[in-house]
């Protein structure tokens, strides 16, 4: 470009964004109109980038977190030497695998690895307080900490009262006290029946959820995760942290450790997928505001053709009359954005308060904002009002100047070639959206959705053209009102399109998410009959499990027809009762093999090889291995007829095993191994077997006691197995944990006939939101309909 | 082409919209000279003509066929550019009202074509100022077009007429909105300007406006009827009883 056009370019652009910004004064509604329907998603944008950056918290706020009061922190959970980062933030062995300690270390033995004159404080962070809220057992997180000591005591804010000092004391945090329904001085009885009584409220900035504070002292043997925090008398020697990773601590210090490796904590980089996604769905929502917003400029071309006309006369060319159009974009564009990020920021600021405590559940890093999302997110919308203005633009380029100077209507028809361009993007879209389809592309499918929706926005004045002739068959009403559109193409086409990507995009999402909720019932498979409740031991097998009766009583009181039996998994014979030591499964006999291996490229074959396809699915709730049976259970597991779990169980009888899978069984007999974690070959034998081929249609292994025992395996007790004769409720199942928690701590799990997502309130939501821009869009036309200034 | 010696050369110049037994012919065959310094008037009933001879004038509109020429430029090969560029720097209009852009002020209306063409924003407001203080309107010139009187939007609309170097300007009834006072006023600054040196074509429907021109043509159905000097048998020709 020479250096006159240049001159006459921004000269051209100068004047234009002058006439903008003062028309943008001059039509205080308009420029409301646009500034509102701009602002309104940078508002929301410019509040999650915020928010986002204040609480990604910088390196120095963390370690502020972790430190407190002390010049470095320790931890101390390796036996051998470790190697650590720069920061502390990780650490991994010297050598070998990382070998954990088997007891939490003492503080003497912390203090004899440091510098005479150092002062530890020992903090104990994620254990468990249970205690009993009405009928419910909850379990919130407990931090054993001394905050009177001021090594301690810059962790938390003591909100009300004093921190614990004796070992009877508590302090909860505020959201605690609310759950607990306590206040000060109130006493709080755990599940194991020991009382704390309630000193004061404190608060952590990194959990503002439920938290109990205990005294820094704790019972031996008290499961958490324990950091020292140190008051070193002098700096930092590096030779020191030398000398404690040799020892397998971890070492936090407020400066960066010399001689170590800086990892990087820069933001997740999404997939190629997610990416794709982001972006398109992104590009969605910037299609819609351009159309929201496209109509208020074409109203506002139509009113300002004598002026643009006498733009034409004083000499100006097509392109400077759409610059004067484009400017209006530009500069409302731009006002939305800053009234957007004001508002935005403020709102972030403002709503601190509710972002830490509904949102993440901590206290978030100092006020900042996030410069470089900011500057995005302000581009995108001047970005939006440029886009939006680019029609009304070219159509502003093209009017006749004797017609804007007479201020009459520019009767030109909508071109051929956008109506091609439409078509042929429509079906583009269209054939995108369903070769992605079949590929299960969720980027693709919806790039072929924006794609086809930008093909019908082309098509929709040659639309509404069509649609006005068709009106002489219509009544008087509805006739005007097609008609007023069809003579209103440059103001009615963006709306109609905006409601039209509105219904489309919210139907497409529909669609997609009414197709992958049928998909997600045809994939869904319980791992028991449904409604049956699978009971297993919380932590470690107690040696005496209480019986199936004791359960069978308490289970009644919530389920009133419930049958109890106890489930039994195989597990190595003899002092080690670990379940999952050994491992029994039926092997596939070789003839019944699939001959393909998973690295080839499926050939067709082998999608019709009945050994290749598996009969079953594997079960998406309730996961059971093998299981030891005398064939009582056999119901409850499997639900097959009476007249089969009659044979099984006499096979059962017999020291046999019960398989569901037949490609298993050859002349009666499966071939059952047991691999072994400790190491070794695994061992197995030939065993009569019975099929089972009614009732739930997952692979299943039923090994008798005597089966068991002949391969070496004892049988380890799992829980238990209800059948409920029915589905029992949410509420229900909560009650049954609570029922039962006296008993033993066990954890629930119910076979459900679908799965349990509910996708229902998101359809809604798409069509309030269509209905909405709708809405919008309709006031906008009665706006726009109304006579011109 | 011949040599030619005005400003703007009007030569068998034929406008017709429409096709067929559709076909209405704006001008048939109208040839015109205006020289330097010489204001001519047009006069003719409504529909004669006259706002399209203005148009095809001021390189609005493109004749169906016959040559138009500015300062030596066929304006027929021009392109929409070309014919903008030349309607920048050669040609200035004014109507009969709502002559200014309502969001510029009069010395930003008046350097609207030279801020067009690139000029920078000190260099055309100090032409614009110039061009005010030709028509008197110097103190008003940080006005907007709503804060002045119609005769001061339009002495402001013939101050940008010929802002610059334009030396055309094309008048369409420009005191049609004025009383007879204003419209005077208006007029005199309009032949001080083409006595000046610029070049001026005058449409209007008034025998005592013509009065101010050197020389007043008759259009009657797209045909120039006459051209003669002011005054003289103004209504005769009006009313078609001289042929």
């Amino acid at each position: 470009m020479t250096g006159g056009r240049l001159a006459a370019v921004r000269g051209s652009w100068r004047t234009a964004l002058r006439i903008a910004r003062r028309e943008a004064r001059r039509s205080r509604r308009r420029t409301l109109l646009v500034l509102v329907m701009i602002a309104l998603p940078v508002l929301g944008l410019s509040f999650a980038a915020v928010s986002y950056d204040m609480a990604d918290l910088n390196r120095a706020e963390r370690i502020e977190r972790q430190l407190g009061g002390a010049d470095v922190a320790l931890r101390w959970d390796s036996l051998t030497a470790v190697t650590q980062d720069a920061w502390g933030e990780s650490a991994w062995p010297v050598q070998g695998e990382w070998v954990d300690r088997t007891r939490p270390a003492t503080a003497e033995e912390v203090r004899a690895l440091l510098p005479e004159g150092s002062r530890v404080a020992r903090t104990r962070w994620w254990m468990t307080f249970s205690t009993r809220i009405g009928r419910h057992v909850e379990s919130i997180e407990a931090r054993a900490v001394d905050l009177t000591d001021p090594l301690t005591r810059p962790l938390a804010r003591v909100r009300d009262g004093r921190p614990p000092v004796r070992p009877d004391e508590i302090a909860v945090s505020p959201t605690a006290l609310r759950r607990l329904e306590t206040r000060i001085g109130d006493p709080v009885r755990t599940i194991d029946g020991t009382t704390y009584r309630v000193v004061g409220v404190v608060e952590y900035p990194d959990n503002l959820r439920d938290v109990i504070t205990l005294p820094g002292v704790t019972p031996e043997g008290t499961a958490g995760s324990d950091t020292w925090l140190v008051d070193l008398p002098g700096p930092l020697d590096p030779g020191l942290v030398d000398r404690l990773n040799a020892q397998g601590v971890q070492v936090v210090a407020r400066d960066r450790l010399p001689g170590r490796d800086e990892f990087s904590r820069g933001m997740r980089v999404p997939d190629a997928d997610e990416a794709g996604v982001v972006g398109v769905v992104g590009g969605l929502g910037l299609l819609e505001v351009v159309l929201l917003v496209g109509p208020a400029f074409a109203v506002s071309v139509r009113r300002r053709r004598r002026d643009l006309a006498l733009v034409a006369v004083a000499g100006g060319d097509a392109a400077h009359l759409r610059r004067i159009v484009l400017a209006d974009g530009v500069v409302l564009g731009a006002g939305g954005a800053a009234l957007g990020l004001l508002l935005g920021i403020g709102a972030a600021f403002a709503g601190r308060p509710i972002v830490e405590q509904y949102l993440l559940g901590e206290r978030l890093g100092a006020y900042r904002i996030f410069p470089s999302a900011l500057v995005a997110i302000a581009a995108t919308a001047v970005l939006a009002g440029v886009l939006a203005a680019m029609a009304p633009a070219w159509t502003a380029a093209r009017q006749d100047v004797a017609t804007g100077l007479a201020g009459r209507r520019d009767g030109s028809r909508p071109r051929r070639r956008w109506l091609l361009i439409g078509l042929a993007l429509t079906v583009a879209g269209t054939a995108l959206a369903a070769f992605a389809a079949g590929r299960t592309s969720q980027t693709g499918v919806l790039a072929g959705v924006a794609l086809g929706e930008l093909g019908l926005v082309f098509c929709t004045p040659t639309l509404v053209g069509v649609l006005g002739r068709a009106g002489r068959l219509l009544p008087l009403t509805p006739r005007l009102a097609l008609r007023d559109a069809s003579r209103n193409r440059s103001s009615a086409a963006p709306a109609i399109s905006a409601v039209m990507a509105a219904v489309a995009g919210s139907v497409a999402i529909g669609v997609y998410v009414a197709s992958d909720e049928t998909r997600s019932r045809e994939l869904w498979q319980p791992g028991l009959p449904p409604g049956n409740v699978l009971l297993t031991h919380s932590g470690d097998i107690p040696a005496d499990p209480p019986s199936a009766d004791v359960v069978a009583t308490r289970a009644r009181t919530v389920l009133p027809d419930a049958t109890v039996t106890p489930v039994a998994v195989p597990g190595c014979a003899g002092t080690v009762r670990d379940k999952n030591d050994c491992a029994a499964y039926a092997l596939v006999p070789p003839e019944q093999r699939c001959p393909y291996t998973s690295s080839d490229p499926v050939p067709d074959a082998a999608r019709r090889d009945p050994r290749c396809v598996s009969p079953f699915q594997e079960p998406v709730d309730v996961y059971l291995p093998a299981l030891v049976d005398d064939g009582a259970a056999l119901a409850a597991l499997t639900g097959a007829p009476a007249d089969e779990l009659a044979a099984a169980r006499r096979t059962l009888a017999t020291g046999g095993v019960v398989v569901t899978d037949a490609r298993r069984v050859v002349d009666g007999q499966v071939r059952v191994e047991v691999n072994y974690n400790s190491g070794g070959p695994p061992s197995g034998r030939l065993l009569p077997a019975y099929v089972l081929r009614g009732g739930l249609s997952v692979d299943r292994l039923v090994l008798s006691p005597a089966a068991a025992d002949a391969l070496g395996l004892s049988a380890v007790p799992l829980g238990y197995l209800l059948d409920t004769a029915g589905s029992p409720t949410d509420r229900q199942m909560e009650m049954l944990i609570d029922e039962l928690y006296d008993i033993g701590p066990m954890s629930a799990q119910v076979a459900t006939a679908d799965p349990p997502s509910d996708q229902r309130p998101m359809l809604l939501l798409l069509a309030v939101a269509s209905g909405v821009i709708t809405a919008r869009i309709s006031l906008n036309a009665d706006r726009a309909s109304r006579p011109e200034r | 082409m011949d040599p030619i010696d005005g400003v703007l050369e009007l030569r068998d110049v034929r406008r017709t919209h429409g096709t067929g037994e559709a076909a209405v012919h704006a001008l048939r065959g109208v040839s015109l000279t205006v020289r330097a310094g010489e204001l001519v008037a047009v006069m003719g009933p409504s529909g004669s003509g006259k706002s399209t001879l203005l148009a095809l004038a001021g390189g609005l509109d493109r004749p169906t066929s016959g040559e138009v020429v500015v300062e030596g430029e066929a304006l027929v090969g021009l392109s929409a550019r070309e014919l903008a560029r030349l309607r920048r720097r050669r040609i200035g209009y004014v109507f009969q009202d709502l002559n200014l852009l309502g969001s510029l002020t009069a010395v930003e209306n008046v350097a609207l074509p030279l801020e067009l063409d690139g000029a920078g924003v000190r260099a055309a407001r100090q032409s614009a100022l110039d061009a005010l203080r030709e028509v008197d309107l110097e103190d008003l010139a940080d006005r907007f077009p709503d804060q002045m009187s119609g005769g001061q939007q339009q002495r402001v609309a013939i101050a940008r007429a010929l802002v610059g170097e334009r030396r055309l300007v094309l008048a369409d009834e420009p005191t049609g909105a004025l009383d007879s006072q204003t419209g005077e006023a208006v007029l005199h600054l309009l032949r001080r300007r083409v006595d000046a040196g610029a070049a001026g074509v005058l449409v209007t429907h008034e025998a005592r406006h013509a009065g101010w021109a050197d020389r007043v043509v008759f259009l009657r159905d797209g045909v120039m009827v006459d051209s003669t000097a002011p005054l003289i048998g103004v209504d005769h020709l009006l009313s078609g009883s001289l042929r």
